[in-house]
């Protein structure tokens, strides 16, 4: 039970470690009116079948690995090829040095991913290690991030608390299926598209006013 | 169905960058190679077969040995026609070795998958220390001017670029226009092409890409407008990627050579020269 609370904790998009300052390119999508308040739940299914998949695929990988006692070095090395925009990739670094720094603090035992590791690697490892299970690890990932999204879209569109509540609690059962599809893929095989998302975080320098780091 | 392959080899000789084909298989070939003014091997890819069929296996690999500077580009858009029933898919391999000091530009035209068509697409390019590499790809949702877009069964898309050993780029994707919804914010949105283009030069300081995303930025906002889009960022190391997305293929070419000529003159002090008038 202890432990199932310590995963509560890790996947509260409130943990101290930065994420509310990032929208990973949604700032821009909204701001070139590419993403509306009319299309954010299917936007965030459809999220969970790309670039989301693709998380869930590292993070379970790095669970195994810290089961196994194996260092992580070639999955974040990897990750930051597959990341091919810059402020999302600094952005998934920036929040898992914070994250490793802030476990490191909590428990000094778990203090093991090396200063630059991606969040999601540092998640997945933090889990392994905790022996929490894979799916559980993964899933509370994919629902950390679906969190954060929805934070942000609360920051930019006329989302109210109670839509976003609801967003969130319809979007389970898609967080449980990417959950399920990562078991049976290989980080050599997890494919994902999202070029105009991709985009939004390219283009995001460009904005005249920002709100968001990234 | 065709097996085929062509080998390309481009080696430096004197002043000049000389072709060798010791593979050419049909329905690869390759129109001669001639220098430009801007120093590289102009060489031009043709399919004779006008396109790629249900079950084709092609590959091409190419070699540039230390110094050599080559220009890769194609003579028309790559045509993926229907595929047969339940057949095989097409599929095309490309390896791209890149010595030391050499350069490349790979400019191929935009790939269209034909409706019902499927395709497997895998391109691997490895970057020797110093190595240069200017690559674009531009995908297309269909036959839009004969009311296609996203009719395909599906495009499969492996790209890889090392640079020294380390991974630089990678993209995998898998487009089911029957399974996912396509023009989705996720995916497309309400955009029918999508281009990417890599500008890399191996060990080259972090500093200079930023430089260069910063440079490619500011074209990106002057050529943009609401339906054609682009950006850049640097990698992780060793390069920059530039995104566009357009609702027209002019708008793609235009802003393809645009992003090309102020990459290449920024990073090799060199003109970026089209390998022909007319897009």
């Amino acid at each position: 039970m202890t432990n199932l609370l310590r995963l509560l904790q890790l996947a509260d998009s409130a943990l101290p470690v930065g994420g509310l300052a990032h929208s990973f390119g949604l700032e821009t999508m909204i701001e070139e009116g590419d993403l509306a308040l009319s299309g954010l739940f299917s936007f965030l299914r459809d999220l969970l079948s790309e670039g989301l998949l693709l998380d869930a695929v590292f993070c379970r990988s790095a669970h195994l690995r810290a089961e196994r006692g194996e260092t992580i070095d070639d999955l974040n090395a990897r990750l930051s090829a597959l990341k091919l925009a810059r402020e999302s990739r600094e952005a998934s670094l920036a929040l898992g040095r914070r994250f490793s720094a802030l476990l490191a603090t909590l428990d000094p035992s778990l203090a093991v991913c090396p200063e630059a590791t991606h969040f999601v690697l540092a998640f997945g490892y933090a889990g392994g290690r905790l022996g929490l299970g894979a799916d559980k690890t993964v899933a509370a990932f994919l629902h950390q991030s679906v969190t954060s999204a929805i934070s942000v879209c609360q920051r930019l569109l006329r989302l109210g608390q109670l839509e976003a509540a609801q967003v969130n609690w319809d979007l389970k059962p898609s967080i449980v299926e990417t959950t399920a599809k990562s078991v049976h893929l290989a980080i050599d095989e997890v494919r994902s598209f999202a070029h105009l998302p991709e985009l939004g975080s390219m283009r995001h320098p460009l904005l005249p006013t920002r709100l968001f780091v990234s | 169905m065709t097996n085929a392959t062509l080998s390309l080899n481009f080696t430096l000789s004197g002043d000049r960058t000389v072709l060798r084909v010791p593979r050419q298989e049909p329905p690869w070939r390759a129109l001669r190679a001639f220098p430009n003014s801007s120093g590289e091997a102009l060489i031009h890819l043709h399919n004779v077969s006008g396109g790629i069929l249900g079950g084709d296996r092609l590959a091409l690999d190419a070699t540039l040995y230390p110094c050599a500077q080559a220009q890769i580009s194609s003579v028309s858009a790559t045509r993926v026609y229907r595929s047969r029933g339940e057949g095989l898919p097409a599929c095309q391999t490309t390896q791209l070795y890149v010595g030391k000091d050499a350069l490349l530009e790979y400019l191929p035209d935009a790939v269209i998958p034909f409706a019902h068509s499927r395709f497997e697409q895998k391109t691997h390019i490895h970057l020797a220390e110093g190595a240069g590499l200017i690559w674009w790809e531009t995908l297309s949702a269909g036959r839009i001017a004969s009311g296609e877009s996203f009719a395909f069964d599906y495009l499969s898309v492996e790209t890889s670029i090392f640079a020294g050993g380390r991974p630089v780029a990678i993209e995998r994707y898998s487009l089911h226009p029957q399974l996912h919804e396509l023009s989705c914010p996720a995916r497309f949105g309400r955009f029918l092409y999508s281009s990417t283009i890599y500008v890399c030069r191996a060990g080259e300081s972090r500093a200079r890409w930023l430089s260069l995303e910063n440079e490619l930025n500011l074209l990106a906002r002057d050529i943009s407008r609401d339906d054609v889009k682009w950006g850049a960022s640097a990698l992780v190391s060793d390069g920059v990627v530039v995104r566009g997305m357009a609702q027209s293929a002019p708008q793609i070419s235009e802003g393809l050579r645009a992003m090309w000529r102020t990459a290449k003159q920024s990073v090799w002090r060199r003109p970026a020269l089209a390998p022909r008038r007319v897009y």
